[in-house]
């Protein structure tokens, strides 16, 4: 039995398996494992937004100490194929930590999350010391 | 040819932009698993950041699958760190005639969606008994 991906689908995906690359080079969390990560950052809050399909809020664990926010959790089969013969396996799945060391002072007590369709966002309130301040130019 | 599954998912997305869209932009090809029974196939497609009603699948004449979703996560501005890009998916699959077209059946939970495509009865393997 054969199974086509159409060619150009093929091409997409590999582009985007190149841009996840090189983005991730650069990055600053490291590995480029499950679950792939983006920080967002505005003058009172740092976000990190996680893409997690098939996870619920139940499943996943958030903690943040010493400026480190961690994420951990595990992904599991979808259970109706547990039986089946895998014909392509091209999601990751398994358990998962990932550390983000976070670089301004953030109100710790005032984090809070939210997974929306398998998108899992963290919103960090930033520390008054850590906003940006206006400077007045004083006039002589 | 109409199969059941486009039929509801035309339904479901009437109020959604999913139709409308335009699938020429940036949209991306997600990760796909496959799996193979004797009674059915079964893909299975990340989809962060797509709502329920907005997974538009067809199934052709000439037994091509296609998965077209909308992203609706909204992105802030302002990326500091990017590891994944935020757009429409799109995935095309030419799939054997043993499988029921008419017979499809979908499901889409935290952002994964199923699909379960029924082999067709006469295309199922045949127990034969054979008394001595």
């Amino acid at each position: 039995m054969l199974w086509y991906d159409d060619l150009s689908g093929e091409l997409t995906r590999l582009r985007n398996e190149m841009n996840r690359l090189f983005s991730n080079y650069a990055s600053a969390t490291g590995a480029s494992t499950f679950p792939f990560i983006n920080i967002y950052e505005d003058r009172d809050t740092l976000t990190v937004a996680a893409e997690m399909p098939g996870l619920s809020r139940e499943q996943v664990e958030i903690t943040f100490s010493e400026g480190a926010l961690t994420i951990t959790g595990k992904r599991d089969a979808t259970p109706s194929t547990v039986s089946m013969t895998v014909l392509r396996r091209e999601r990751s799945i398994g358990s998962f930590e990932k550390t983000i060391r976070i670089p301004v002072k953030v109100l710790s007590d005032k984090i809070s999350a939210k997974f929306t369709n398998g998108i899992l966002t963290i919103i960090l309130p930033k520390a008054e010391e850590s906003k940006p301040k206006a400077i007045t130019i004083e006039t002589r | 040819m109409t199969t059941d599954l486009e039929k509801r998912e035309k339904q479901e997305v009437s109020s959604s932009s999913a139709e409308q869209m335009s699938y020429n932009g940036k949209s991306f090809s997600p990760d796909v698993d496959i799996y193979t029974s004797d009674d059915s196939a079964v893909f299975v497609v990340d989809l962060p950041g797509v709502a329920k009603g907005d997974v538009a699948i067809h199934v052709d004449e000439t037994n091509n699958l296609t998965i077209k979703a909308k992203n609706s996560f909204a992105e802030p501005d302002n990326a500091v760190t990017r590891q994944f890009r935020t757009g429409n998916y799109y995935r095309a699959f030419q799939i054997p005639d043993d499988y029921d077209k008419e017979r499809i059946a979908a499901t889409l939970d935290n952002g994964v969606l199923e699909i379960v495509l029924p082999v067709k009865e006469s295309s199922k393997p045949k127990k034969i008994e054979i008394t001595v």
